[in-house]
Formats: C-alpha cells, sequence, structure tokens
C-alpha cells in the first residue's frame, strides 16, 4: 500500500474524525510513531519507503518546538450583520477534538533545559458555521502539530452569540478520568514507578490526600465560560456548571453527536435566544433534544465501566447511582433547575447586553467593549483542559476601540498560554532521595500557540495590543520593553478611564500583584485570568536587534521593527487624554453609599489534612475559602440589584491568588501588600475595573515589627445587577480552583408577585 | 514532558494466556513522562509488574474499551541510568512488555 495511503488510513482511524481537517500533523505522527516501534534497529532497512525528505522531516524538530518563529494570527470569526448599525448574529462552531501534538517544555533535569515533549491534547477546533472551509487550526499549515488557543471570537456590544459547541474528545487517547466526583473513588489517578517496579500512589495519595469533587477528575467533559461577559449565568449563557461528555462513536470510530445531529435543535434554541425567550427550564428546550440527551445519558449510565468491568451486568449498569448522570438531571428537571449533564454537545448562546440612557428597560450594566475571553470551566478538568490549550480571545467591539481605531494601525491579539499534556500532580513526583521533586517546573509560556515569536512593527507605527493571559497558572509581570513606548488603555476587558488614561507614561511595568503607583493609582496586571490592552508605539528607525517583551527573567516575545512597504513618516501619536473615549456611564464609580453589605473572605494554602503514608514524602497543600473547600454548596448569597464591599484576604505567603467571580466586574479602591508596607494604599477615584485581580500573599511587612505576618488584602465594590442565578468565584490558578478553592454564589431576585390584601 | 498510550490489542493467533498483545511491546519513555494503557481487544486486561502482584500498578484491571490510570516512571538509580520495567498481564500470564525509561533530555 503507498505510504500516503497508509497516513491517510491511520488519520481516520486515529481521530474518527472529518478527514478534511487531517493536516500534516498525521503524517508526522506516523512517521515518528514508526520511527519509536523501529527505533532499535537500521531506519533505511526498516522504512525503506521512507525519502531523504520523509527523514528530514522526522528528525528535524517540528515547527512548533522551534522558538521565534514569525507570530501567528489567530483565525478569527466574526459576528455577521445585515448593515453595518445592525446588531448582528456570531455562528461558530467549536468541536474539542485531540491529536498528538508536539510543544517545547522545561526538562526534568532542570537548568532552564527544554525540551520537544508530546503527547495527546485536546483543543477547540473552530469555524464560522457559514463557511466550514476554513477551520481553525486545521486548515493552518503553520499550526501544524502543536497546540494553540481557540480561534478568536469577535462581536459587537448588542450582537447575538451562538455556539454550537461539539465534543469530540476520544477519550481512549487519555488516562482515565470519570465525570462525577461527588461520592469518593473517581479521582484521577497517577502511580509513580522507579527502578525496583514498584509503584506508589503519587496522586491522589493512599490514603488519599484530597477528596472529591476537589481533585483533578473527568478531564474529558468540558463547558464554556465567557470571562469578561455580563449574561446570565444560567442554562445555555455563561452556564459553567454543564458538564458535556465526549459523543459516543459509532462502529468505524466517528463521532455520532456532530453538527448534522444537533442541527435542527440547536436552530430552533438559538431562535429562542435570539428572540429574547432563551430557554431556562428542560421542558423549554425541543422535544426532539430533550429525548435524545435522555438516551445518550442513559445509555452512558448503563454502559460506562466501573472498577475494570463493563455494564451492563445483568442487564443494570455497574456505575454505582452516585456515578449515574440521568438520575442527577433527573433530580434538577424535577426541581425545575437546569441540568448538568449532556453529551456531545452544547448549544452556547447570548446577546451582549447594551446599556441605554433614560431608558427603563436598560439593563444596569452594559457588557464593556473591550478585550474578553471564553475557556473551558468543568471543576476538576480546568487546568488540565487550559493546558492542553482550550481557551481563546472574544473581542468585544464597541465605543471603546471605535474612538481609538484612528490612532493605530492593526490590533494584535496576543493569546498567553501554558501548554502541558499533563499537570506537575500527576507527574513522578519523587526524586532520588524519596523526597519531594523539585525539578518538576512549570510548564513555559507561549504566545498565539508559539514559543518567543516575532513580532513586526513599521518603524513609527502604533499597534493596539490586546493582551490575555490564559495561562493555567503562570502570572505574566511584564517589564516594559527597551526601545518601545506603550501606553495602557484597558484592564479586563473595561476601558481606562480619562482620568487613569496617561500618555505621558510610556514604559508603564506590569506587576503582580498589581502595583500601586504615585498618586494613589494602581497599574494594570496580567495575573492568571486578567487581560490588558497597550497602543505600542514602534521607534523611527529600524532595529538591528529584536526588542524583548519580557515577564520576569523570560522572554514572552521579540519586536522586530523593519521597513515595511507603507512608510509611516511621524511617529503615530497616543491620543491625548481628550481624545482618549469617555468611559460610559455604567461603568462610573460605585457609589458607596449605596453599598448594603460588606463581606470579608479570606483564601489560603494550608497542609492538607489527609497526608500521604505511602508514595512521597510530601503532599501538596491544599487551598480554601474561609476555611474550607468547595462542597457544592452555596457560600455567597446576596440580592440582586445590591451593591456590596468585599475585602479578599491571602492569609498565606508565596503565592498571590487571583481572585476572579463571573458575570459582574468590580473596582478595586485599597490594597495591601505587605511585601512592600503595613500600611494599606488607599487608591484616589476613578477606580479602575477588574473582573480578576491578585490578592498579595501574607508577609512580614519590612516596616512592621520583623516578625509578625500580616494578611495581603484588597477592598473592592460591585454590583449585583441584572442577572439571577448561581455562579462561581474561584482562583485563577487553575489547579487551586480544580482542587477546591472556588464557591458558588448565588444571586436572588426579592421581587414578588404576591399582594397582601 | 510527554505521555503515551499502549495500546492492548487482539493478539493475532490468540492462546489462552495471551489472548492479547501490548502494543508496543517494548514500550519507550523518559523519566518524568507519563503512560497509560487503553483496551482495545474484547477482554479485560490488567498490566502488573508480576502475575501474582495484580495491584502493583493499577488497583483494578482495564475493562474492554477503557483506559488505565496513569504510570508515571521516575529517575534512574543512580540518576541518569536508564532501567527496563518487565510486566505482565495479572490476567493472562503470556502477555509481557516491557517498558525502557530513559533520563529525561
Amino acid at each position: 500500500m503507498p505510504e500516503k495511503q497508509i497516513v491517510s488510513n491511520q488519520a481516520r482511524i486515529e481521530d474518527g474524525n472529518d478527514p478534511k481537517q487531517k493536516s500534516e500533523v498525521s503524517r508526522r505522527e506516523f512517521l515518528q510513531k514508526s520511527m519509536m516501534v523501529t527505533s532499535s534497529l537500521a531506519l533505511t532497512a526498516m522504512l525503506p519507503s521512507l525519502s531523504k525528505a520523509d527523514l528530514a522531516e522526522v528528525l528535524a524538530p517540528p515547527a512548533t518546538c522551534q522558538p521565534g518563529q514569525t507570530l501567528m494570527e489567530v483565525m478569527e470569526i466574526s459576528a455577521k450583520r445585515p448593515n453595518p448599525t445592525s446588531p448582528g448574529t456570531l455562528q461558530a462552531v467549536l468541536k474539542i477534538i485531540n491529536e498528538n501534538k508536539q510543544y517545547l517544555a522545561a526538562s526534568a533535569a532542570g537548568g532552564g533545559k527544554t525540551t520537544c515533549a508530546s503527547g495527546q491534547m485536546r483543543y477547540f477546533s473552530g469555524y464560522d458555521k457559514a463557511d466550514p472551509s476554513h477551520v481553525w487550526p486545521n486548515s493552518y499549515p503553520e499550526m501544524a502539530g502543536g497546540p494553540a488557543p481557540g480561534p478568536t471570537l469577535r462581536c459587537k456590544v448588542g450582537d447575538t452569540v451562538q455556539i454550537t459547541l461539539l465534543n469530540h474528545v476520544k477519550v481512549s487517547d487519555f488516562g482515565k478520568s470519570l465525570d462525577v466526583a461527588e461520592t469518593g473513588g473517581t479521582c484521577d489517578v497517577s502511580m509513580s514507578v522507579g527502578p525496583g517496579g514498584t509503584a506508589v500512589n503519587t496522586y491522589p495519595g493512599n490514603p488519599s490526600f484530597e477528596m472529591p469533587p476537589d481533585c483533578f477528575h473527568g478531564s474529558s467533559s468540558t463547558n464554556l465560560h465567557f470571562h469578561g461577559t455580563h449574561v446570565s449565568p444560567n442554562s445555555v449563557e455563561d452556564y459553567v456548571l454543564a458538564n458535556t461528555r465526549p459523543s459516543p462513536r459509532d462502529s468505524s470510530g466517528k463521532p455520532t453527536v456532530d453538527e448534522k445531529y444537533v442541527e435542527a435543535d440547536f436552530a430552533e434554541i438559538f431562535k429562542m435566544c435570539s428572540e429574547g425567550h432563551t430557554p431556562q427550564l428542560w421542558k423549554d428546550l425541543p422535544k426532539n433534544w430533550q429525548d435524545k440527551q435522555e438516551d445518550l445519558l442513559k445509555k452512558y449510565d448503563l454502559t460506562a465501566p466501573w472498577q475494570g468491568v463493563n455494564g451492563p451486568v445483568d442487564g443494570k449498569p455497574v456505575l454505582p447511582l452516585s456515578q449515574q448522570l440521568w438520575p442527577k438531571n433527573q433530580a434538577a428537571i424535577d426541581s425545575c433547575t437546569w441540568p448538568q449533564y449532556y453529551i456531545g454537545a452544547y448549544p452556547n448562546c447570548f446577546t451582549l447586553p447594551v446599556w441605554k440612557k433614560d431608558d427603563p428597560k436598560s439593563p444596569k450594566m452594559g457588557q464593556a467593549p473591550g478585550t474578553h475571553w471564553y475557556h473551558s470551566h468543568k471543576h476538576g478538568s480546568t487546568a488540565l483542559n487550559l493546558a492542553n490549550g482550550m481557551a481563546g480571545a472574544l473581542i468585544i467591539e464597541g465605543e471603546y476601540d471605535e474612538k481609538l481605531k484612528p490612532f493605530f494601525t492593526k490590533q494584535v491579539v496576543l493569546v498567553i498560554q501554558q501548554f502541558g499534556t499533563q499537570l506537575n500532580l500527576m507527574r513522578n513526583g519523587i526524586n532520588d532521595q524519596g523526597q519531594a521533586n523539585k525539578n518538576i517546573s512549570s510548564d513555559l509560556v507561549f504566545v498565539n500557540g508559539q514559543y518567543t515569536p516575532v513580532l513586526e512593527m513599521n518603524p513609527n507605527e502604533m499597534q493596539l495590543w490586546r493582551i490575555i493571559n490564559a495561562c493555567h497558572r503562570a502570572q505574566i509581570p511584564l517589564s516594559a520593553p527597551a526601545g518601545l513606548k506603550w501606553v495602557q488603555t484597558a484592564q479586563d476587558g473595561v476601558q481606562l478611564h480619562q482620568d487613569n488614561y496617561n500618555p505621558a507614561v510610556t514604559n508603564a511595568s506590569i506587576g503582580i500583584p498589581a502595583a500601586t503607583l504615585p498618586g494613589g493609582k494602581i497599574g494594570g496586571s496580567l495575573a492568571a485570568g486578567n487581560r490588558v490592552d497597550f497602543l505600542v508605539q514602534a521607534p523611527s528607525t529600524p532595529t538591528s536587534q529584536p526588542i524583548p517583551v519580557n515577564f520576569g527573567t523570560k522572554t514572552l516575545f521579540t519586536v522586530v521593527v523593519k521597513q515595511g512597504s507603507k512608510v509611516i513618516r511621524d511617529p503615530m501619536p497616543f491620543p491625548t487624554t481628550a481624545e482618549f473615549p469617555v468611559m460610559p456611564p455604567f461603568l462610573d464609580n460605585i457609589d458607596p453609599n449605596k453599598v448594603t453589605v460588606r463581606r470579608a473572605l479570606h483564601f489560603a494554602s494550608n497542609p492538607p489534612k489527609n497526608r500521604s503514608t505511602q508514595g512521597p514524602s510530601f503532599a501538596p497543600p491544599t487551598h480554601t475559602i474561609d476555611g474550607k473547600q468547595f462542597d457544592n454548596t452555596i457560600d455567597q448569597s446576596m440580592v440582586l440589584g445590591a451593591t456590596e464591599e468585599w475585602t479578599l484576604y491571602n492569609d498565606s505567603p508565596g503565592a498571590a491568588h487571583p481572585f476572579h467571580i463571573h458575570i459582574n466586574p468590580f473596582q478595586v479602591f485599597e490594597v495591601l501588600n505587605p511585601a512592600v508596607s503595613k500600611n494599606p494604599v488607599k487608591l484616589e477615584p476613578p477606580y479602575v475595573w477588574f473582573d480578576d485581580f491578585a490578592i498579595p500573599p501574607a508577609a512580614v511587612p519590612p516596616d512592621g515589627d520583623g516578625k509578625t505576618q500580616v494578611s495581603g488584602y484588597f477592598k473592592m465594590r460591585t454590583r449585583f445587577v441584572d442577572f439571577a442565578g448561581v455562579y462561581v468565584l474561584h482562583c485563577h490558578i487553575l489547579g487551586h480552583e480544580d482542587r477546591g478553592m472556588m464557591q458558588l454564589v448565588q444571586v436572588v431576585s426579592n421581587t414578588s408577585h404576591m399582594e397582601h390584601n | 514532558m510527554s505521555t503515551q498510550v499502549i495500546e492492548i490489542k487482539p493478539n493475532p493467533t490468540p492462546t489462552p494466556t495471551q489472548p492479547g498483545v501490548f502494543d508496543p511491546k517494548a514500550a519507550v519513555t523518559n523519566a518524568y513522562d507519563t503512560l497509560c494503557w487503553h483496551n482495545d481487544d474484547s477482554e479485560a486486561h490488567w498490566p502488573a509488574p508480576n502475575k501474582d502482584n495484580p495491584t502493583g500498578w493499577f488497583q483494578y484491571q482495564i475493562a474492554p474499551g477503557d483506559t488505565s490510570d496513569t504510570l508515571a516512571p521516575g529517575p534512574g538509580n543512580p540518576p541518569g541510568t536508564p532501567y527496563t520495567l518487565d510486566y505482565v498481564c495479572a490476567n493472562h500470564e503470556d502477555e509481557k512488555g516491557t517498558i525502557t525509561v530513559n533520563p529525561q533530555p
């Protein structure tokens, strides 16, 4: 059989997905698998059909393991509108598939060495529903073989977003990972083994050092979070409690829940959304979709394996009732709440709310136009899914960028990610002395799927950089690059107030935790989950050396300034304060006099209560909020419309825990970083809006008594407006979130239809 | 840091003690990488350090169509020394495989 035919067949067998999406990855993968099998034998003897070019392809490091490539622009899927002033509709298909990916990783040998690692990774393969011929990243040879963010979604305030989420992960390509982790026994398990051959339980330990639901599990199930959106947390909007399992496959290996399978039902759901009556209960969904999902879930419950045995046995599931999915959905349906579990697909749809002055029907808050993002958010697997690459940019346009457009030539979306196939706690954590292995380091940091890529600018050019920290844990404290001028224009997808925009400071650095600036202001932050926008001005002459954009001691990417076809005679100016867009009124300062409730939440990293007696001589810390891990209960309840003031404490030294709450952003007005001083910095209004803020760690203040540790904190005000429902707050170091540093928030309406006569 | 799946496939010439085969039979990995097994056969299999110690690596056998937990090899002794792990299916004593663990590059 011709080799190309073998490769082609191999591709179909491997993923069972649409063959047209197959890239050169499969070819490389096939060749490398062949290499692996024949590694001890003469290559040319075993693979006589390989040409020199083939051999070169196999032996050379793939592009994804080569630093310094030209920065890739991620494919965009944009909303379509009947005319330029009409609300539009973004219709995207996001398919989660998996593939063997290659990427640079830190070597366990330490010393800053890197190695080209590989392994199966889940990722978003996406396309515009109106144009399925261009699939990101599969249609782009530059991205072949490596992990990448999902496609960039671009829409405007007022647009409707409709996403067909298809889960086509092939579970057999990954270690065992069950969905439900509520009653024990379902954490992912990693056994460490050494030369003696005897294995010990590294994760979750024996006895387990952590308990469900706060352990890694269910990593092939997924959902979508639209980080930075002000939409409903319920049903098909920003509902992160959804859990969508991979599609079943037919006898040929092809997923059965595909776009065609869901098309008619999802079209009906999307129509309901766009007409303003989004499904709120199971009974609101198309009957056909209800029946299909019930059938699929019951089949899963009946046939799923449990402890080495496949169901059914004697016609009954082997999966314990506590692990079965349909009974949980049925209970939710019976109690008139939205069910959590789905198979193969999920429809996400919402309209980005428009604030209207003097309109009684206007939402209290509008959607802030800016740099937002989407990512998978299933508790127990958020960190691993983001390490695999499951995040992408969501650019919401509006007056902010419209006003800035005359000042830049190009906007560049930079999605920063850490890639890895396995989380540190799942790796062998024992060194040769039987102690914790300090050489296991964090995953490396990439930009748009590339390691230290090169961004090009023309002399005198101004660009708008939209930077998203989509890392599962890394903080990105940016140093001002020598030779470039930059001015921050937005934080976390919300433009700065004119009074906070300062074109005179063109070399600000981004600290983690955010640094307080002279004059009672606060600087930007790129902790995990944060976004910053910069206007960036290139120097007037080409540079002989690339300009590094560094974070800490490492380079994130470099900038090469060279003359392109377009000559810009003079430096493009930064907008003056007067030219900077005016903050829309719904983003005015929150009035402190309207605060009705004050809360204090304490984040902490603690020694585990259950320490393993077998395995490594250490166990990782547990991560808690108010002294407990996430336990499926509602920890914070508030009334719809309430204005509240919160103090977020970090009682532990070490990590700055990035606090994130969904749906509503908040204004930070006071920060204590005890590593700097015992005295808090009281910020001056107008305050900066954040939706994610790294709580400074506890420390012994340099101006204190020299021995007493003080908790770090920040204070913020927020409004729980427009949307009632249940959603989450959590640490955006996602391994902490998966392992318990999360709480449920419930916003309830206090209006009533009752009358007392 | 890589991950690798070892397939358990039906033996083309099955016997009662070897109905399946490990593919690759001789796997090669690096210290600190991870491995797991996927059972592509119609009966359960159970990779283990020896047949008398079925739970030596995994608490349960692998049902048909299912995957195992993760196995995470560590460094050699002394560090930098490659080593080989011999293993067997605890359910079928003639199903054997090896894992060569090289130092992390």
